[in-house]
């Protein structure tokens, strides 16, 4: 049935069982010193300022929109591609005008990703 | 703990690794063999006497090979994790030898007696040695999860690859959607990474990890419908088994190089190593991991991604384990994934970094529509009867 | 009440992950951690997906939920500043909790009631070449309109994120 995820899994859980002993064994080996110059976060050699989590450029927010979309049309493009003989050319036609029609908004987000003042 | 003073010291500190180690792969390996017979998934033709062992050895032979074709052995040994993680270290020194050759050094040298041989292994007990520090307001539950999330992420994205037809660990129908499945939990660690550091270069360093990988996984994921498309099949194994005739980078060279290129992008590695950029943001989102953290991302899941992208592109574009027959299949591709490897390891001797503005409008615009012509050549080239899509 | 199988014990844990990560999506304290726990709940869903021999739909839900959507949603909830959230007062989440439980509770009984166990799927599970078939031949406005509601969707989305200065 599912088989082959749960074989999938398994994998997973052996790189689990591998991994947490090699961050086991530094607690037990590494020394161990509490210095508060070691716990700050790394700023070049400055003394921190500021909060850790600072708001970052937003032109590239499109971009991840853009990505849910696409990943929808891919997933589709690929139901489309391993039934391709069977459907032969309607089906074909059918994909072109999905992926013609996703190309309008990858313009537009294009164009206003590369214009900064906008956001 | 004290520091060590003395090489009496660092041979108790070495004994005692590797008595925890034993004591952890013995009650490992004990555990999951119950497990594994409790559950039924070995047939073992045990039990063996001793005096059976004595006259009729062959009798081993059949218990090894019996062994050797459970699940837990292609899991931990070939093709699964030893193997993965021994190509990983290989690999790694490989790397640094390729690229001081290139820079007209020499590179690893003096662990081990030749060239550096034993170099992965001095490093690993290294990183073993060093402290693991949190940093301060950082939050320490999602900061200790992340190396270990990204080793179990990198790890189960092997179990669908196939080194030959025998030799795969989970034989999956959908085998190319599992590895875009595992391949899509990457952009959420990178995020959480970013996050959980509370500091400013890991978060600038990880939103724009972030921003690469999205960008690159699209083109990447389009790249492989060609080869689904030739075999008609999402299962790797007839992937490779449909190109017996001739392999895939004849017909689809456009998509090879878009796989190539994504593929370097997705692992971060140059010209595409914006965010662990060394020099300017001092390793960006991994710049607060020390110690065995750091060896964990930037050592082992790294190298796993590499094998897992050069053992892909031979999947997908070079046929695989298909080659003469006087040596076995598992050679072919073991020699073929080298060949890859070396390929991608070589561009970070040679090209600068890509900005991230260029490096995001080259993956949404350039590669997206490079991969979507290629799908509309693969049209025209079944559509004429070159490729035969299902037949073998 | 017949043997518990491995299927059912892989039901009952897929169901306590779905719905406590749900409910820990909405209670966390921390509002990253909630994000977090609603790309838990999904991938729980994605495991009732592989239950039902739908091996495609769970990858397509990991790879489009998790993988994309679930990214949005903690990209977005990361960037938030602290000062303004507001919590609201006088709000009893116990029972809150209880009721919720409660209504979907008497929900799942009426659809119980039925005789929806009653009915046996065909035997066998449909193939991806099958699907996209399918999709392709008899489904096809469904295509179209998906690309034109998506392409709207992100369209409208950056029109609304952007400033209005253009």
């Amino acid at each position: 049935m599912g088989y082959d995820i749960f074989l999938v899994i398994m994998t997973a859980g052996f790189g689990l069982l591998a991994a947490v002993p090699m961050l086991i064994l530094p607690k037990l080996l590494a020394p161990k010193s509490k210095n508060l110059a070691k716990e700050a976060p790394y700023e070049c050699g400055n003394i921190p300022s500021g909060s850790g989590r600072i708001s970052f450029m937003m032109q590239y927010y499109s971009y991840l929109l853009m990505f849910v979309v696409f990943d929808v049309m891919a997933m589709f493009l690929f139901a489309w591609g391993v039934s391709y003989l069977a459907t032969g050319l309607i089906g074909t036609i059918i994909i072109s005008i999905f992926i013609l029609v996703m190309l309008i908004p990858m313009a537009f987000t294009l164009f206003h990703a590369g214009r900064r003042e906008l956001w | 703990m004290t520091q060590i003073r003395s090489f009496s010291d660092f041979l108790i500190r070495v004994i005692k690794i590797v008595a925890v180690l034993a004591i952890i792969g013995g009650i490992f390996v004990v555990a999951t063999s119950f497990l594994q017979i409790m559950f039924g998934m070995s047939e073992l033709p045990l039990p063996i006497s001793p005096s059976d062992l004595i006259t009729n050895p062959s009798a081993l032979i059949s218990l090894l090979t019996g062994l050797m074709d459970t699940d837990f052995f292609r899991i931990s040994v070939f093709p699964g994790f030893t193997f993965v993680a021994l190509y990983g270290a290989i690999a790694g020194l490989w790397e640094r030898k390729l690229l001081a050759k290139m820079q007209m050094r020499v590179g690893p040298l003096y662990a081990g007696k030749v060239e550096g041989v034993l170099q992965p292994i001095a490093d690993v007990l290294k990183l073993l040695f060093k402290e693991l520090i949190t940093p301060k307001g950082a939050d320490r539950f999602l900061f200790g999860l992340v190396p270990v999330l990204t080793v179990v992420i990198s790890t189960a994205a092997i179990a669908v690859i196939p080194v030959s037809e025998h030799w795969v660990i989970a034989q999956s129908d959908f085998g190319v959607l599992v590895i875009f499945a595992v391949l899509g939990f990457f952009p959420i660690t990178v995020l959480i990474t970013a996050w959980s550091s509370n500091s400013k270069f890991p978060f600038i360093g990880g939103l724009r990890a972030l921003h690469q990988m999205v960008a690159y996984e699209i083109p990447l994921i389009l790249s492989t419908l060609v080869a689904v498309m030739y075999s008609g099949s999402l299962n790797l194994i007839n992937i490779v088994n449909a190109q017996s005739t001739y392999w895939f980078i004849l017909f689809a060279p456009v998509s090879a190089i878009v796989f190539f290129i994504c593929g370097l992008a997705e692992m971060e590695r140059s010209p595409y190593d914006l965010p662990e950029a060394e020099s300017e943001l001092a390793s960006g989102w991994l710049a607060e991991y020390s110690g065995m953290n750091f060896g964990l991302i930037l050592g082992i899941a790294v190298y796993i991604k590499v094998y897992i992208f050069s053992a892909l592109f031979t999947i997908f574009f070079l046929g695989g384990w298909l080659g003469p027959n006087f040596l076995p299949p598992e050679f072919w591709f073991i020699l073929k994934t080298a060949i890859v490897t070396t390929m991608i390891l070589l561009p970070r001797g040679v090209l600068p970094r890509s900005k991230i503005d260029v490096l995001l409008r080259q993956g949404w615009a350039r590669f997206l529509l490079l991969a979507i012509v290629n799908i509309f050549i693969a049209i025209v080239l079944i559509q004429a009867g070159v490729i035969v899509p299902g037949a073998v | 009440m017949g043997a518990i199988d491995l299927a059912d014990i892989v039901f009952y844990i897929l169901a306590i992950i779905t719905l406590a990560s749900a409910i820990l999506a909405l209670e966390a304290k921390e509002i990253v951690y909630g994000a977090l726990a609603l790309a838990l709940s999904l991938l729980g869903v994605a495991g009732f997906f592989i239950l039902l021999d739908a091996t495609f739909l769970a990858m397509f839900q990991i790879t489009v939920y998790v993988g994309a959507i679930a990214v949005l949603i903690i990209f977005t909830v990361m960037l938030v500043r602290r000062e303004k959230w507001v919590e609201k007062e006088g709000v009893n989440r116990v029972a809150g909790i209880f009721v919720t439980l409660l209504v979907a509770l008497g929900m799942g009984l009426v659809v119980l009631q039925s005789n929806i166990g009653q009915r046996v799927a065909s035997k066998e599970a449909a193939s991806f070449t099958q699907i996209g078939v399918q999709i392709l031949s008899l489904y096809w406005p469904v295509i179209i309109i998906l690309s034109l509601v998506l392409s709207a969707a992100v369209i409208g989305a950056i029109a609304l994120a952007k400033l209005d200065r253009g």
